[in-house]
């Protein structure tokens, strides 16, 4: 007969187990215990073994070759690229641009980043990229057009309507049919410069460009050497003006140097001068 | 007075905030067990701030979610004598009641058969200013009463208004609405000695709980097995516990009466322990089994046989008749029950209409007890069980299990009572002349 047998047990929880019992019962605490103890046994390892930053750097490589596979399956690949609407100059300069080396993990691509780098590409007017399926980076571009032609040093750049950039050339020879302006700050006044072009509108057809003057306003610069002073505001009206009274006059084809149009008001004809700085007697003659 | 009133009010309080939480545990302290309920409240929350008599403030359904029977420590004759030991038999109940409902418990109401009760019948009346009786009209009433003088260390457990009169017109039970001159109430006020309460509360909020009411285990007996009739037409319950009988009387569905004989079966159990020298353990047994009050001729013939360990073989092996140990039970029964009657008389019970007697509690098992019952205390006699409530254990449907049934709906359905209604004034000394209830008139 064991010894235990003769004293009994108190049948009743002691104080502290009946607070822990009711402590278990109250939903706070049971949901604490029964999702907080696990998590935090869950994690403490974890934290322990990401301490070490051997470990750390080790599952980071883990996890970066895991993420590369994943991109490289062949589904995520783009193996070509095709581009719309763009000349074959600037097809190959797109591509120079871009630098994509094929195959690309479409999850490499930033489209947008992209779009801004053609975008940078001066004869890009519009450019849009998305991927199509089967692989393809589809880009869709849109060229500037080129209007006016820019005398430069060297060379001349093209220009469109409004004055943007479009790329240099050596000669004319590709642009024979575009207007050329010149000057200091003529691709500013662009657009002017195309206005003066519309109303003369190949009117007369001995003219050899435009020159801007002092960054302000524009000379009309003919095949014969004549000059055309228009003035500073409003110039197109002034061409319209200068096409009626040649028109009527003819003033234009007179042996006449400059035609000073500055002032509308009072227009000034200058005669050429010959070598010694002389008025020609010949046009004075016809003068009187 | 007042702090009463505050107090019971807290009460009260506590009590509509257990029940908004859904989960209330009611703890019956016997004198031979401590049964212990916890309660779920569904749906309709009733609403106890606005006034109301009877059970108009409303009903709440609930169901037994957990329950615990432990054999009570501590108590004698329905008193604590032993704080600790109360403490852990609380303890021990509340804990597997707990687990059983696997919910946590905030509140408790209890109960407690000690403390000797004692019944008042207190009368107020008013006139009213207003024709029609409204609500401040029946806190006035209520507030006229004269409190009959005290011992100061007594407390008021119950004060219920029974009866309203309007004028001539009397046996009403709301008057509210009606029009009448002179309004005048019927109370009944039971007090207990303020220690015994104070103990209870002491034992249960050292086991963290809050109490949220406590009840007269005579009441909450009563509540769980006299039916409607019986309370509506005049009825006696009789709770024979292990310690003490409690006594309550029912008339026009409200307590009127309430007492307790510190006799019990436990003093069967000793008797039956000193006759036959067993344990009082093995005397318990051999009552439960073999227990009786009426002996037959065939009782001579069934022998009981008693064991026990003294080692003495004389004492060990002995074998007695049934008669022999209904001999022993019957005169302590006989007595408990003249004690009961006695107790009845005093209270003026054979004025009532009807005299139904229910006998109920743990004691009442005993076979025979209902006819010996009747001999006694008058012909119309029965054995109560506690009624159904839901998801009551199988194990709590028998007549010891009454309070604590009783208990639960004392917790759900709970009778207006005095502080329920705000006093229009604080001053409760009313000019109506106390006039003693006919059957109370021998009490005090
Ligand atoms: N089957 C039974 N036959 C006779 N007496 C019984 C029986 N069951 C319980 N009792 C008696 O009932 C008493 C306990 O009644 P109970 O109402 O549980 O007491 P209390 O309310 O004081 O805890 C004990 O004295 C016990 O001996
Ligand atoms: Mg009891």
């Amino acid at each position: 007969m064991s010894f235990s047998k003769f004293r009994k047990r108190d049948p009743a929880p002691s104080r502290l187990r009946y607070k822990f019992s009711r402590w278990m019962l109250s939903p706070v605490f049971k949901k604490t215990l029964l999702y907080g103890v696990p998590i935090i046994l869950l994690t403490l390892p974890s934290l322990v073994f990401f301490n070490d930053q051997n470990n750390k750097e080790q599952v980071q490589e883990i996890a970066f070759d895991l993420y590369r596979k994943l991109i490289e399956r062949p589904e995520f690949m783009i193996d070509a690229l095709s581009i719309e609407g763009a000349s074959d100059s600037l097809n190959s300069e797109i591509r120079e641009v871009l630098g994509l080396r094929f195959p690309i993990s479409s999850f490499d691509l930033d489209l947008a980043d992209l779009q801004k780098r053609i975008l940078s590409l001066p004869p890009v007017e519009i450019a849009e990229a998305h991927i199509k399926g089967g692989g393809i980076l589809h880009l869709k571009v849109g060229e500037k057009a080129p209007a006016l032609l820019l005398r430069k040093e060297n060379g001349f750049a093209v220009l469109s309507e409004y004055g943007q950039y479009i790329r240099s050339v050596p000669s004319r020879e590709h642009f024979f049919d575009l207007p050329v302006i010149a000057g200091e700050g003529a691709e500013s006044a662009a657009s002017q410069a195309m206005n003066i072009f519309q109303v003369i509108n190949k009117k007369f057809d001995h003219i050899r460009g435009l020159v801007f003057v002092g960054q302000r306003r524009w000379n009309i610069i003919m095949k014969t050497g004549q000059v055309v002073m228009l003035p500073e505001n409003d110039p197109a009206k002034a061409v319209q003006k200068i096409l009626i009274l040649d028109q009527a006059e003819q003033i234009l084809s007179r042996d006449i140097a400059v035609f000073d149009f500055r002032l509308s008001s009072r227009i000034t004809l200058r005669l050429p001068l010959d070598e010694f700085f002389e008025i020609d007697p010949k046009v004075v003659g016809v003068r009187n | 007075m007042t702090e009463l009133y505050h107090s019971q009010r807290a009460m009260r309080a506590m009590r509509s905030a257990a029940l908004h939480r859904g989960v209330i545990a009611v703890l019956d302290v016997g004198t031979s067990k401590i049964g212990c309920l916890v309660l779920k409240f569904d749906g309709t929350t009733e609403k106890i701030d606005g006034d109301g008599v009877g059970s108009l403030a409303g009903q709440s359904g609930f169901q037994v979610i957990g329950s615990a029977l432990t054999k009570s420590r501590g108590v004698e004759y329905g008193e604590i004598v032993s704080m600790p030991e109360t403490e852990r038999a609380i303890r021990t109940a509340l804990q597997s009641a707990q687990k059983l409902a696997n919910s946590r418990v905030d509140h408790v109401i209890a109960c407690i058969s000690g403390g000797s009760p004692r019944s008042y019948g207190l009368e107020g009346s008013i006139d009213i200013k207003s024709e029609i009786v409204d609500d401040k009209d029946i806190a006035d009433v209520l507030g006229s009463c004269d409190i009959p003088s005290f011992e100061s260390d007594r407390e008021v457990l119950h004060a219920q208004p029974v009866n309203f009169s309007l004028d001539q017109r009397t046996g009403l039970s709301d008057p509210r609405g009606q029009i009448g001159k002179n309004l005048s109430v019927d109370m009944h006020m039971l007090t207990i000695k303020e220690k015994t309460i104070r103990d209870l509360a002491y034992c249960i909020k050292r086991c963290d709980l809050e109490l949220a009411g406590v009840a007269s285990s005579s009441y909450v007996a009563a509540l769980s097995s006299l039916v409607e009739d019986e309370k509506e037409l005049g009825a006696a319950c009789i709770d024979l516990g292990g310690g003490s009988s409690n006594i309550s009387i029912f008339w026009k569905k409200h307590m009127i009466f309430a007492e307790t004989i510190k006799m019990g079966g436990e003093l069967v159990t000793r008797d039956i322990s000193m006759g036959l020298q067993v344990s009082l353990s093995k005397a318990e047994r051999i009552k439960t089994r073999n227990g009786g009050v009426l002996a037959t001729g065939l009782d001579d013939r069934e022998m009981i046989e008693i064991t026990s360990e003294t080692n003495d073989w004389e004492l060990d092996r002995r074998i007695i008749s049934r008669s022999d140990l209904i001999g022993i039970m019957r005169p302590r029964i006989e007595e408990i029950l003249e004690e009961v009657r006695c107790s009845l008389d005093g209270a003026g019970f054979e004025d009532l209409p009807s005299r139904k007697i229910v006998l109920t509690g743990g004691a009442s098992q005993i076979p025979g007890i209902d006819s010996l019952a009747s001999k006694i205390l008058g012909q119309q006699v029965r054995l109560g069980r506690p009624m159904r409530i839901h998801r009551l254990p199988q194990a709590y449907s028998g007549p010891n299990c009454s309070g604590l049934v009783g208990l639960s709906l004392f917790a759900a359905h709970p009778q207006d009572e005095w502080w329920d209604f705000s006093p229009r004034s604080k001053n409760f000394n009313g000019q109506s002349v106390s006039r003693v209830f006919r059957w109370f008139r021998d009490n005090w």
